[in-house]
């Protein structure tokens, strides 16, 4: 542990997933934001034990889906009846019939996207997370359970948060620390 | 109304059985009346009832076998309901008697098929004849008759090519074949859903039995194949041949997810109804609920699909013998009702249907299947009665009536078979997975 290593934050490994969830409850209790639960597959009840809002995905989704709907309307409206009128089979400039496929499809287009990167950013994905640093975590897709506290959370201690995480039932707690 | 909780069966089965068999009889007597007053709105108004009951009757029997061909586990609590909604097709076909006693006043193609039957040639002429003179009194009485003749002419002309395509058609277009055929799709609908029936009420006997979800699967696999064939040509048959000259390829498609939406929201509206009874609200939860709204949302967007692919490619192509069709329904208030249809069965439930807080309130979902249930019917009743009311929608007191008698009967039959057994299937394995479902 060297003297210019920063404390990025601390990791606690949980036997199984009952356990964890009960954890998670006391985290979440304690007052805690920036920290996450890492496990290899979905728990229910996780949601709540976390204290996580509904997303507001769905909203991002709704405001995309009528931008893309609007627009491909539009879109369509402004090149066929009115920068380069085209007559098609006798049908009006305006055709809403005809549009409505490519409509569909643009709100289609643009919530698909928002709903991918929306959920990406949501997540708070990042390419550097400070559990990397730790060999333990590599489990964490395999067998194991792990709450992550991260030092940038106000209430965050290098001494009092990995012995909070060993008292709400952590194993193998450490600090992470950058490379 | 109430349910013993260890057995699920019914202790005290409530006065919805007595009150559907009264609402039955009732609107079947006076269907019968106006049958007698006025056959032939009797027997489109009974057309409309009986497609619209039977697509739901069928839409109970694809949730089953969906629901095995893909081991689902969240659907095991409402198993049961749509299994008593798929046991009232044996019933049916009853129902569809009257169709087959009024087929003349229904179909344009059996007058045609029978003056063909009794020589070929005599019977052509006649219809020129007919067509000819029907012609000259119109114009006789628009007093141009003098000058117009040759238009009349012309007008014998179309009707004789119109006539000569139906008759064409009297292959498949008959009056024997098409009773067969509707015989065939209630015989295959009764064997898929007697044997699933069977099977499953046998599960509540016999006890958790392993490989149990495979017989059912060994039915469902052929069943769903046959059902696809039989929906596609009942749609064609009991709907499209209103019109013999038009077709659409989709028509069947169109039919079906018109019955799936039927059957969705006529299990929402059901649920509703128990859990203001208190009965199932702790088996068929908030979750369960969710699920089959989605699939109501699911299903009317599919409709909408289909009713707008069929329409979409109709007005692109502009080909008259195709257009007839729509341009039947944009006349007089028949304009309005198609509107009503556009915005009633897709855009209005779309936008107000696409929360989840909406598809979880038992409230409001059951508000919105009551309201895709009349949807249905509407659409229905804009497909079958253009041909009766060519001019303008006309409602008569025997749409009503018909719906109360074929809808009575129906909601009774269901009704008795759901408080004869447990109301959900009690040794399915996946029960317990299904009990604690949850929509993450």
């Amino acid at each position: 542990m060297g003297e210019n290593r920063k404390v990025q934050g601390a990791l606690a490994e949980f036997s199984n997933p009952s356990e964890i969830l009960h954890a998670a409850e006391k985290v979440r209790d304690a007052g805690f934001h920036e920290w996450d639960v890492h496990s290899p597959f979905p728990i229910h009840g996780m949601d709540d034990a976390m204290g996580e809002r509904p997303s507001p995905l769905g909203w991002m989704v709704s405001i995309a889906a009528l931008t893309g709907v609007t627009g491909g309307l539009a879109m369509q409206w402004w090149m066929n009846a009115v920068d380069y009128k085209l007559v098609i089979a006798g049908k009006a400039l305006f055709s809403y019939q005809a549009f409505f496929p490519v409509t569909f499809a643009m709100g289609v287009l643009l919530s698909v996207v928002t709903a991918v990167f929306g959920m990406l950013w949501l997540n708070k994905l990042r390419y550097h997370h400070p559990v990397f640093s730790s060999d333990n975590f590599e489990r964490s897709t395999d067998d194991a359970f792990f709450i992550s506290i991260l030092a940038e959370d106000k209430k965050f201690d290098p001494k009092k948060t990995p012995q909070f995480l060993e008292e709400i039932g952590g194993i193998n707690v450490e600090l992470l620390e950058d490379e | 109304m109430q349910i013993d909780k260890t057995t699920y069966e019914f202790t005290d089965k409530g006065k919805t059985g007595t009150i559907a068999l009264v609402v039955g009889v009732v609107g079947l007597i006076l269907s019968a009346i106006g049958f007698f007053l006025y056959p032939r709105q009797f027997m489109f108004s009974w057309l409309t009832s009986f497609t619209f009951w039977a697509s739901i009757g069928f839409g109970g029997l694809f949730f089953v076998m969906i629901h095995h061909l893909t081991n689902a586990k969240w659907s095991v609590t409402a198993r049961r309901m749509a299994e008593n909604v798929m046991i009232t097709l044996p019933w049916m076909v009853l129902f569809a008697i009257p169709i087959f006693l009024g087929m003349g006043d229904l179909y344009e193609w059996v007058e045609i098929g029978q003056l063909n039957d009794g020589g070929s040639h005599q019977a052509d002429l006649e219809i020129v004849d007919a067509g000819h003179d029907a012609q000259s009194i119109d114009t006789h009485e628009s007093a141009i008759e003098a000058t117009d003749d040759s238009h009349a002419e012309n007008d014998a002309y179309a009707h004789q090519a119109h006539v000569d395509l139906i008759a064409s058609k009297s292959g498949f277009l008959n009056v024997p074949f098409f009773i067969i055929r509707t015989l065939i799709y209630f015989l295959v609908w009764t064997i898929i859903s007697f044997g699933l029936y069977r099977l499953s009420i046998k599960q509540d006997i016999s006890g958790v039995a392993s490989g149990d979800a495979k017989r059912f699967q060994v039915l469902s696999a052929p069943g769903i194949i046959a059902f696809a064939l039989t929906v596609t040509f009942a749609g064609f048959d009991w709907l499209m041949s209103l019109y013999p000259a038009w077709y659409s390829t989709i028509y069947g498609l169109y039919y079906f997810s018109g019955g799936l939406v039927g059957i969705m929201a006529f299990m929402i509206v059901v649920l509703v109804g128990l859990r203001y009874h208190g009965v199932l609200d702790k088996e068929i939860t908030v979750e369960h609920y969710h699920d089959l709204s989605k699939l109501l949302f699911a299903f009317m967007t599919v409709w909408a699909y289909f009713a707008f692919s069929q329409y979409l490619l109709i007005w692109y192509a502009n080909i008259p013998e195709e257009t007839v069709y729509y341009h039947d329904r944009w006349k007089g208030s028949w304009k309005a009702v198609s509107l009503i249809i556009v915005l009633g069965h897709f855009t209005i439930p779309f936008m107000l249907m696409m929360s989840r807080h909406v598809k979880r309130s038992f409230w409001a979902m059951g508000f919105f299947a009551v309201w895709l249930l009349v949807m249905h019917w509407v659409d229905l009743y804009w497909n079958v009665m253009p041909v009766l009311h060519p001019y303008s929608a006309m409602p008569s007191w025997i749409d009503l009536t018909t719906m109360m008698g074929i809808g009575g009967m129906f909601v009774f039959i269901f009704w008795y078979n759901f408080t004869r057994h447990a109301v959900i299937a009690i040794n399915d394995p996946k029960l317990a997975e299904s009990l604690k479902h949850e929509n993450i």
